[in-house]
């Protein structure tokens, strides 16, 4: 069986022949390593987006004052500014940070709203089959689907702006959240309509309570994942948090048949064994490998990925991957070798023990 | 050999095992048949850019609107607006193409020149050691240096302060402006070259010849650049490269070869070129670096045509041990449809039959 051909299996509840070993494409940076893996099994996921968007009637506007990179948007409502700090190596993705978002104040709403109402999105199904077409049976290319309204406005401000902000501008919040609804809804006939079966569905953070994403995202989810599985699409929740134990009921009230970059103890605080107990037998869960094992040595990193298997394999729907670092987290010479090390323990453990 | 030895070989005048065949690995899309023809020996070239470009006192403000990206680079000394079609698909690397240039007026130019002046550089020399660590034996890693000054107006801002008519005019028509101009690039080229010249790589990029203006111009104008900074280059053991991708090399070898480039890439031979290969290894000798930009077109004529195209190639070459086969415009990038995928892997494999067969 081709790494495709095992990986739909997993998605679609058929038959795979081995457990697969499947990190995002961009934490495997192309070379001799990453071939040598490729060679064993290793498959690659690919994130793609099928659709782009354009504000017509804002003005955005950049400029550089050393590392940091300002942007400002400008609109008939006002302008509003973000900044990033560049050249920050490889502990981001894009080698950047955040430093500055666009809503410090109540004045910075009208803007962004603004801003949030003027999108007008456009198909490029296209580019997104081109990438199939490229990856062929080496990998499987998830389009990027829809975020939820209420974790899409947490990106205009800082953490603790957008917590505080609920609480002292609820009115101006409010408004927000249905510019970002409406938002969706212009969105989401482009996500039901393209040739894409797999696709990301937003991200559980667990930066804020369950309470509040009973009722502020699961809504968001009641609604859209029986109209995209009526599609035939599959969607994934990308559970990355580390706090799970406590939001155990709710992923499963989202009703996704994936849930994503699940990272299991001694990072999180939910054991694979207990994901699986709780969401039951059909739900994919694809895991996060924790890379911080990795500087437990080899045997350590082989003995983690058996016990993995162990709680899970027999499901035939579990995936291993890797959503935060993968070899892209190798720095220097001490990293190489025990990136190294640690990835080729994982396949050790999966041609010994992930083989159906 | 792993293939960055091969290449290496190539490079320093030693003997590879084989000829290197080594696309540009933006155009061999990730994929299973990237994989295959790896596992084959096909190698990678990346290309590194490890030096950014800052304006402090610039601002640049964009618009979209209907697929078309306007930007404005709004400086002290005036603003450059430039318009550009997104999301074209796989027309040209990054889907876009320019259809607005920023200098239409004479007026215009001073704000070029300020945004030249005040541009600051700054290098990222881990970018560059961390691709070289990711590729390790599968490839090369190519560090990007700047263009000649009088290339670099119809290339700066992605893709031109002028279209090709618009420059050609401008040249009558604003002669002053242009040498204020020139002027203004060739300080720019005295801050960068130096942060190529430390950088920790050894083969860099250097220059494009395009073929769009006259050898005696090129000859006038490009060729003292190269002579400036070749002692250094040399000195510090670099192995430059220059783009020569222009289809009228018949013309232009002479001048090419007074680059004095150790590396002549991105070559299109006959029928696309006008130069074959054996020409062209008369011409610039026995030790320069052939690096071939294998026509695609010729996948249309079919397998047996690709291979024995290949095996033509390396044929003339004489057993250089100075060849390499590459891909500078379009591999399986070029792959649209059913067709085109069916065409450009044959090819793509032929070209392997022929190097394992006749290329070691």
């Amino acid at each position: 069986m081709t790494f495709r051909g095992s990986i739909e299996a997993v998605l679609r509840g058929g038959d795979p022949d081995q457990v697969p070993y499947a990190p995002y494409d961009n934490l495997v940076p192309r070379g001799d390593f990453e071939r040598e893996l490729r060679n064993r099994g290793m498959g690659l996921c690919l994130r793609r987006s099928g659709i782009w968007s354009e504000s017509p009637n804002v003005d955005i506007e950049r400029k550089t004052k050393g590392d940091l990179a300002y942007t400002i948007y400008r609109t008939p409502k006002g302008s509003v500014q973000s900044a990033e700090r560049t050249h920050v190596g490889r502990i981001s993705d894009g080698e950047t940070i955040e430093e500055e978002w666009m809503i410090k104040g109540s004045d910075d709403f009208a803007p962004a709203i603004f801003m949030v109402d003027d999108a007008i999105y456009h198909s490029d199904y296209p580019g997104f089959l081109a990438n199939i077409r490229d990856v062929g049976t080496d990998g499987i290319v998830r389009f990027d689907g829809p975020v939820p309204p209420y974790d899409a406005s947490e990106t205009y401000f800082s953490l603790e702006d957008w917590a505080q902000a609920q609480h002292d501008y609820p009115k101006e919040f409010a408004q927000l959240m249905a510019a970002l609804e409406r938002r969706l809804e212009r969105f989401m006939p482009l996500v039901l309509d393209a040739p894409a079966e797999f696709i990301s569905m937003g991200s559980l953070s667990g930066i804020y309570s369950p309470r509040r994403y009973e009722e502020s995202v699961i809504p968001f989810y009641e609604k859209w994942v029986p109209e995209l599985t009526a599609r035939g699409k599959l969607p994934a929740l990308h559970a990355h948090n580390s706090n799970l134990n406590a939001f155990v009921d709710l992923v499963k009230r989202t009703g996704v048949p994936i849930v994503e970059a699940f990272t299991p103890p001694p990072i999180g605080d939910f054991s694979l064994a207990d994901a699986r107990a709780a969401w039951g037998p059909d739900v994919v869960i694809w895991v996060n490998f924790p890379e911080t094992i990795f500087w437990h040595g080899r045997q350590e990193t082989y003995d983690y990925t058996v016990e993995l298997l162990t709680q899970d394999k027999q499901s035939r729907r579990l995936v291993i991957g890797m959503t935060e670092m993968g070899s892209y987290g190798i720095t220097d010479d001490e990293s190489e070798r025990i990136f190294k090390e640690g990835m080729r323990a994982i396949m050790d453990a999966i041609e010994e023990h992930g083989l159906y | 050999m792993t293939i960055l030895d091969q290449i290496n070989a190539v490079l320093h005048g030693e003997k590879s095992d084989r000829v290197p065949y080594v696309p540009y690995h933006n155009l061999v899309p990730r994929g299973e048949f990237e994989r295959e023809l790896r596992d084959r020996g096909m190698g990678l070239c990346v290309r590194c850019n490890a030096i950014s470009e800052e304006i402090d006192a610039v601002s640049v403000e964009q618009r979209t609107d209907g697929g078309l990206e306007c930007t404005i680079y709004k400086t002290p000394a005036g603003e450059l607006r430039t318009g550009d079609r997104v999301d074209l698909g796989r027309i040209a690397d990054g889907g876009q193409l320019r259809t607005e240039w920023p200098i239409q007026r004479v007026e215009d130019f001073e704000a070029a020149i300020y945004l030249i002046e005040n541009t600051r550089f700054r290098t990222n020399y881990d970018r560059y050691r961390n691709a070289v660590r990711d590729m390790g034996g599968d490839g090369i890693v190519r560090f990007e240096g700047p263009l000649p000054p009088y290339d670099a107006p119809r290339y700066d801002l992605g893709y031109g302060y002028f279209s090709l008519e618009g420059w050609t005019m401008a040249k009558i028509d604003y002669p002053e402006q242009m040498d204020k101009m020139l002027d203004a690039l060739a300080r720019r080229a005295d801050r960068i070259m130096p942060l190529v010249i430390d950088s920790p790589a050894e083969f860099i990029s250097l220059g494009e010849v395009d073929g769009l203006y006259s050898a005696r111009e090129y000859e006038q104008h490009v060729l003292p650049f190269y002579e400036k900074w070749r002692p250094a280059l040399e000195s510090t053991g670099k192995i430059w490269a220059v783009h020569a991708h222009n289809l009228n090399l018949s013309v232009y070898h002479e001048v090419v070869r007074r680059t004095g480039a150790p590396v002549i890439e991105a070559f299109t031979p006959l029928p696309v070129g006008d130069f074959s290969l054996a020409e062209a290894r008369e011409a610039w000798g026995s030790d320069t670096v052939i690096w071939v930009n294998f026509p695609e077109t010729v996948f249309w004529s079919g397998r047996e045509a690709t291979y024995d195209y290949t095996v033509y190639l390396i044929e003339q070459d004489g057993k250089s041990g100075r060849l390499i086969i590459g891909a500078t415009e379009m591999g399986s990038y070029g792959i649209t449809d059913d067709r085109s995928e069916r065409a450009f892997k044959e090819g793509m494999r032929a070209i392997m039959n022929a190097i394992d067969a006749k290329g070691a």
